[in-house]
This record gives C-alpha cells, structure tokens and sequence, in this order.
C-alpha cells in the first residue's frame, strides 16, 4: 500500500508515482462470470481488448466515440459503452458482452424474439440493443414505448429498422411480467 | 491513440502530491471518461499522465439541513435515480436524464461535465437556478464556489488546471411553494447536445412571482442567468405580466452564435419561448 505524507519535498514522491503510473499492467477481466487474466496498456480501449484480444466479436464497434452504442456492455448492471472505458478500469467490475446472454446455448427469451419479429437487419446493432434492452427490462419490467425508446436511445440502428425492435422489447416485458404477448 | 501513464490515487493528499510533481507535464483529470476519451482519440488532446480519481470515494448523495450534498464522483444515473434527489429537484433528474443516452450517464459523472464546462452543458442551468455551490479542494485548502461564478468561458470554469479537484455540488433546498423546471431542446431525444437549454424557478404562491430564476444555456460563452427577466418578473401576476416584455429582456441577456446546430436568430426566438413556456406554465397552472 502507498502511503504519502502531505506537503513535503514533492520529489520524494517521484519513484511513488512511477510505479503507480506503469504504461503496461497485468490485469484479469471478469466477462461473462470467466476471470480473463492478460497485460494491456493503459490506452488500450475495453471493446478492443474485447474483440482484438479475447476474440469476443459480438460486441461491434462503429463510431468509437459513445455515440452509436454498437459496443455497448454491461458493466456491474449499467449499460456502458465499452469504447468510452479504459480496459484498465474495468478490471474489478461485472462485465457481460452478448456472448453471456445466452445461457448454456439457449437464447434469452429477448434474443428469440428479436429473431421472431425480424428485428435484426443487417445485425451490426443487435449485440448493442439485446444488452441496453436487458438492463431496461432488469430495472423497469414494466416500460411504456416511450421508456423503451428512451432505454434504446443511445443505440443507433442505420437500417432505421426500430419498429420491430421496440416490438420484440414490448413482447419480452408482456411475457416477463406474465402477461399476454401481443 | 498514444499511450499514456495511468496514476490512480488512494486518497486526495495522495493525488495533490501527483500534480505537484507533474505539474510541468501533460496531465489530466479522468473521472467518468466520456468527455475525454473521444478528444483523446481524435488526437485533440495530448496527453502524458490521467490521474484517475475514481478510487477517491466522493460518490455518496446526502441530506443537510439545508441541501443536498453530491459526492463529485456521483454519476448522472445516481443522480437521477437517487430518492434525495427526485424528491427535492426534480428538475435536476429531468437534466440529468437529458444528458448523452443511457450508456453515457451510467458512468460520466455531473461534476465531469461542470468542469468540462462546454457552453450548451445540460448540468448547469438547474443548478445554477437552485443556486448550488461547489467545493473545490486544492493542496493548499478547500473553497467554495457559487455556480453563477462558476463557468468563465468556453471550457474554462474557476477549476485552476492541474491543482483543483471538485469534490462536492451542495444544491440548497428550496423555499416553499418553490417551483422549477428544465427544458433541453435538441434535435433528438438522445445522444445530442442541446441547441439552447432553459432552467426557470420560484417561489409562487397567491399567484405572485417571487425570487424568480432563469438560466439559458448554450445562448453565450457560458450559462447565462436573465438579471433583467428575473428582475423584470419579481412581483408580477398572471394580470400584470406582458409576455412579450419578458421574450425582449431574454433575448437581450444572451450572446447566441450560429454554428451547425442553430443560428443565432433561432437560438434567440427558442430561448425566449422555452422562458415563456416554463413562466407560463406555472403563472397559469398549465
């Protein structure tokens, strides 16, 4: 453990901060409850380490500026672009990519109704809108079409096809809660 | 993108004696990263060390007996969610929840988007109508700094670089029969930065105006609050409010430019309506 005593000669904390500051470090990623342990540098970015490194292409990066949400993970329950985090800092964190929604082979029951309704086009942001959808529905299992909109609103579908996918997110909050599907 | 050195402090003594010793070097503050990251990788911003203040704490929303206190570090996503919160300002949560999309607000923290302090920032204008304060602590001491002092110029705030780290907003409860609201207004829902922003607050009771606060973003080199409006609004009714005095006093207490998202002449025409939306929704119960 460092320890610093305040407001003395700043030199004496030179060697410190070298070693807090290293440009490679050895890291474990705990993704889809699997400890990965590999050495990254600190500029390496989380959706490349994830792509690149662990072969997890599911997840899709586009803009690689937290616009699009193609990249999107999740991180201790949020939704988070994984573009927008240093690999380094999501060590100690829950990570789930689309490859850990489906479970010992079988699709969630959000992931069989997008195939259902047809509300993957050309796909690129299918990984991005099953994972925001799914932490949607975690904490709201009972969204309007207007919280749907709003829980998807950070994932950008260029073949504009929305429709069905709002319907597939509608359809999976019906059946979750019980109710009858559309 | 180049690589960098990565220094994560434990403690703020810890993290002051780090920008003492790099305080010639090319050294930032990364918190939630959102804002960062992209002019990093575009290349905008060089950088030689980040010193991660995420392991510092300050990330706690509590109750005084005067106003809520947010820890620095609290995301936009804590914020909004937070019981504290919503109960005392929801406008807050309805700015908070205007910022970026659900993936940027889960981990950009509010204070990241204070000291960012870009022009259209969707933080401000809430607080600044609330009034909230901000503490700033340096190696040398801590201060507090009013949010109308707060923002000096595009990107620059009262943050001295490289030696302040904000570690608290303080918002003050509000009087009674206190009501407020904020308006965003962009092209889209999400994932857009605001073409003028509006904040509007007071306290109404017997259908009188009183302690009146307006604040229109992205309209001028900072947030800006309407002296002349509220000035103009402190004592009015619903009989003696002439709308059309209140659209002139907005319009000449801002700055707008033109720029990609709006001209000048827009800017001006919607921030005079989202003031006289907000007014009007209140005076007239609308």
């Amino acid at each position: 453990m460092l320890t610093i005593t305040p407001n003395t000669d700043d030199r004496n904390y030179t060697l410190d901060v070298e070693n807090k500051a290293r440009k490679m470090r050895t890291i474990t990623l705990n993704i889809n409850d699997r400890d990965y342990t590999l050495d990254v540098e600190n500029k390496d970015l989380l959706i490349d380490v994830l792509r690149d490194r662990l072969h997890l292409y599911g997840s899709k990066k586009a803009c690689g500026a937290g616009e699009c949400g193609a990249c999107t993970i999740i991180m201790d329950g949020d939704a988070v672009n994984s573009c927008l985090v240093f690999a380094v800092r999501a060590e100690g964190h829950k990570i789930t990519t689309i490859e850990g929604i489906a479970k010992g082979g079988q699709l969630s029951r959000l992931q069989e109704l997008f195939v259902e309704n047809g509300a993957v086009q050309c796909g690129y942001c299918g990984p991005g809108m099953i994972l925001s959808a799914t932490v949607l529905l975690d904490e709201n299992p009972n969204p309007t079409e207007a919280e749907i909109r709003e829980g998807i609103g950070g994932n950008i579908c260029r073949c504009s096809g929305y429709v069905n996918i709002v319907r597939s997110i509608t359809q999976a909050a019906a059946e979750l809660k019980g109710g009858e599907s559309k | 993108m180049k690589n960098f050195e990565l220094i994560r402090p434990e403690t703020l003594t810890e993290a002051f004696s780090v920008l003492s010793a790099k305080k010639e070097e090319k050294i930032f503050i990364l918190a939630g990263g959102t804002d960062l990251l992209p002019v990093m990788r575009a290349g905008v911003l060089d950088v030689d060390y980040l010193l991660d203040i995420t392991g510092l704490g300050f990330n706690e929303i509590s109750e005084t007996a005067d106003g809520i206190t947010i820890g620095a570090l609290c995301t936009f996503k804590q914020i909004y969610t937070n019981p504290l919160v919503k109960m005392n300002f929801p406008d807050l949560c309805k700015a908070a929840l205007t910022v970026g999309a659900v993936q940027t607000r889960g981990i950009a923290t509010m204070a990241g988007n204070l000291c960012a302090g870009v022009p259209s920032l969707d933080s401000a204008p809430t607080l600044l109508i609330h009034e909230a304060r901000f503490k700033l602590v340096s190696k040398n001491g801590e201060r507090w700094v009013d949010s109308a002092d707060f923002f000096v110029a595009p990107r620059r705030t009262k943050i001295v670089p490289k030696e302040d780290i904000m570690t608290e907003i303080f918002v003050p409860k509000n009087p009674a029969n206190y009501a407020s609201d904020f308006i965003k207004f962009g092209r889209r829902n999400a994932l857009s930065l605001s073409i003028v922003n509006a904040a509007y607050g007071c306290v109404f009771a017997n259908g009188t105006i009183e302690k009146p606060r307006a604040v229109i973003g992205a309209c001028a080199a900072t947030p800006k609050r309407l002296y002349d409006a509220e000035k103009y609004l402190e004592g009015k009714t619903k009989a003696t409010l002439d709308y059309k005095k209140l659209d002139e006093l907005v319009k000449g207490g801002i700055r707008p430019i033109s720029d990609l998202r709006a001209s000048a002449e827009y800017r001006k025409e919607l921030a005079a309506a989202l003031i006289r939306k907000q007014v009007r929704a209140i005076v007239e119960g609308e």
